[in-house]
């Protein structure tokens, strides 16, 4: 089994991410953006961002995430559950200038709070940053809103491709040490079934996965 | 535990089967077995055991077929039952991928990471094909009893004669052609025993639907207009027994496949046959919607014969409205409305200010932290506010002029909060 402690070296961890958000708040382009229009060529539905998945390095540790999308009307909300159950992570998008998104932001952190519990790691985005001067939420009362529900909060323009690849770079790191915390808590014996009752599988990896994100993914942790 | 017998080169299984529907290429296989790859000859091998009762492994494959077409009562409903079968299946590859009954033991034809994907398959054939049949029944009985059928089929022809605008599609959608090619693909799909067969064409459905999307407008498109989307062909493809497919797929597709594009796209048609199964309670959320709004129309009008006059600190002349385009997010001003300035006059005043092109695509929302109100165009916004002051704790709100969601009328997240706020 992967053990959390001792590097993984040939290990490969897969993520389940969910994309949460009002209609319009940019979601679709910030995890196209991310993902850099290069589609897996064995999904079916390649060059679609429903769906998406990436491959990265980071620190000698390999991670697949598949990016699950979420239709952002309010008709669909009652489907939230059916997508984010079993997601190891959360990127709740918001537009800075639509006050209105924030507040959808925080009804799905209560939501994500009481039917998952502190596992999900969650990311409170502020999209469209390059509208800055439309902001109409202030910076001051999302970061404080994010570190009082124990998420981390971030600025991202995907129309200037700004801070996107830290966002998914930094959750990476932290799916990793929840992963690697519920490992060590389980003890190595049991890991594997214990991970992959929440949704994380440690896999043996493929020699062919030497395919890795662009710059930033490879720093080391 | 019997001892794994070494089983004899058997033929019996395939000389009961062409009884059975069986395809021309399935006759000839034996003659060219050695010419098969290593996994197709694995996946015959392990069949072919499965129908061995001398085995231990065929026992269990057997007595299990058996025990469920036998005991139609004993499970009490339709994941119920595809989650047992599912259970067994792991459990039975499990078995499989140490016991030594195999033979050719497994290990020496197929590589030891694909050994899982060829028990799985395995399991599809000795398991799924001879209770196919037993399963769709048993499935749809369910439906049956418990009424979702009926009300399945109601729901589908109502959601079948909806506009794509009216589910809240917003891109190009598929033309009768199309949907009858679609249709076709799903009743092939529905032919099939392997969920994951079954999932590689519903894929292919969803790459056609994704295809005319793109086709018409050249970008790439997400959930927010992939599920409206999906929803509206399922509709229209009018096939009730897609939602026990569904089922099917979901439930008894290999577990680890779940968080791929398998089980993302399933999750979507799952998503999309419940909002069509609840089509018309969606449709009374709607109405009830509507209802609350005459509620709030005639709660002021009793407020008004009563002439309560509020006070002053609640009833100030000046009211902020925020303005919400779609493309370029929300802007706010704060703008002089009298008391008995109806919605209708205020949105005439945000129209102006805010220079909107055609005024009567937009209305006005009061929008607190958990409802999203549309307000009707004779209800006084000035006294809502003067209402939600007067509460004993105020919650948060805002007025936002913007175009309703899907051009319909907004409903709150849920009844009860809609209905708390009025």
């Amino acid at each position: 089994m992967a053990a959390g402690g001792s590097g993984g070296g040939n290990k490969t961890y897969s993520f389940k991410v969910v994309l949460l958000g009002e209609g319009c708040v940019g979601k679709t382009s910030l995890v196209l953006r991310y993902c850099e229009n290069k589609f897996n060529d064995k999904h079916i539905t390649t060059l679609q961002a429903s769906f998406l998945t990436k491959k990265l390095n980071i620190g000698g540790k390999r991670v697949n995430l598949a990016i699950w999308d979420t239709a952002g009307q309010e008709r669909f909300h009652a489907l939230g559950p059916i997508y984010y159950r079993d997601s190891n992570g959360a990127i709740l998008v918001y537009d800075i200038t639509d006050e209105d998104s924030f507040q959808k932001v925080k009804n799905w952190v209560k939501e994500l709070r009481k039917m998952l519990g502190n596992e999900i790691c969650l990311c409170i985005v502020g999209n469209k940053v390059d509208l800055e001067k439309e902001r109409h939420v202030s910076v001051q009362e999302a970061e404080g809103y994010a570190e009082s529900v124990g998420a981390k909060h971030y600025h991202t323009s995907a129309k200037l491709n700004k801070g996107i690849e830290e966002l998914f770079l930094d959750l990476c790191k932290r799916m990793i040490e929840t992963a690697q915390a519920d490992e060590r808590a389980k003890g190595n014996g049991s890991s594997q079934s214990g991970t992959a009752r929440r949704g994380v599988q440690i896999v043996d990896d493929e020699p062919q996965n030497a395919a890795t994100a662009g710059g930033g993914c490879c720093s080391s942790v | 535990m019997a001892p794994p017998i070494k089983p004899k080169k058997k033929r019996s299984g395939s000389f009961v089967l062409p009884r059975i529907v069986k395809t021309q290429f399935r006759k000839v296989s034996g003659v060219f077995n050695s010419f098969m790859t290593p996994e197709k000859r694995m996946v015959k091998r392990i069949a072919e055991v499965s129908q061995d009762k001398r085995t231990y492994f065929g026992c269990l494959v057997q007595d299990y077929i058996s025990f469920l077409q036998e005991n139609k009562g004993c499970h009490v409903s339709g994941a119920d039952m595809l989650q047992t079968i599912r259970q067994f299946m792991t459990q039975v590859k499990n078995y499989l991928a140490q016991s030594s009954e195999l033979d050719p033991p497994i290990e020496s034809l197929i590589p030891e990471e694909e050994i899982d994907v060829v028990l799985e398959k395995a399991m599809h054939k000795c398991i799924l094909k001879p209770l196919k049949s037993h399963i769709e029944a048993s499935l749809k009985d369910f439906q049956i009893a418990s009424g979702s059928w009926k009300q399945l089929k109601e729901n589908l022809l109502l959601a079948k004669q909806k506009k794509p605008q009216e589910l809240g599609v917003d891109a190009t959608a598929p033309d009768s052609v199309t949907i009858e090619k679609i249709r076709h693909k799903f009743v092939t799909m529905q032919k099939m025993y392997s969920p994951e067969k079954k999932v590689t064409l519903f894929l292919r459905v969803c790459k056609l639907i994704y295809t005319v999307m793109e086709n018409n407008s050249g970008r790439m498109y997400g959930a927010d207009d992939f599920l409206p989307m999906l929803t509206y062909v399922l509709a229209q493809c009018d096939m009730p027994e897609l939602d026990t497919e569904i089922e099917y797929m979901m439930e008894l597709l290999d577990p680890s496949l779940l968080h791929g594009e398998g089980g993302y796209y399933l999750t979507s048609a799952y998503g999309a046959m419940s909002l069509i199964k609840n089509f018309q309670e969606e449709q009374a959320a709607r109405l009830l919607s509507s209802e609350t709004r005459n509620t709030l129309h005639q709660w002021h009008r009793r407020r008004t014969t009563n002439r309560t006059i509020p006070t002053v600190d609640d009833f100030q002349n000046y009211l902020r409205v925020a303005f919400q385009e779609v493309n370029s997010g929300c802007t706010a001003k704060t703008l002089v409305v009298k008391p008995y300035a109806t919605t209708e006059e205020l949105c005439e005043v945000c129209a102006d200010k805010f220079k909107v092109q055609d005024p009567s695509t937009y209305a006005l929302f009061l929008i607190t932290e958990e409802t999203s109100q549309q307000l009707a165009p004779d209800t006084y916004p000035q006294k809502i506010k003067a209402e939600i002051h007067s509460r004993p704790q105020p919650l948060p709100f805002h007025f936002v002029y913007k175009r309703p969601t899907n051009l319909q009328i907004c409903i709150p997240p849920d009844e009860e909060n809609g209905n708390t706020f009025l």
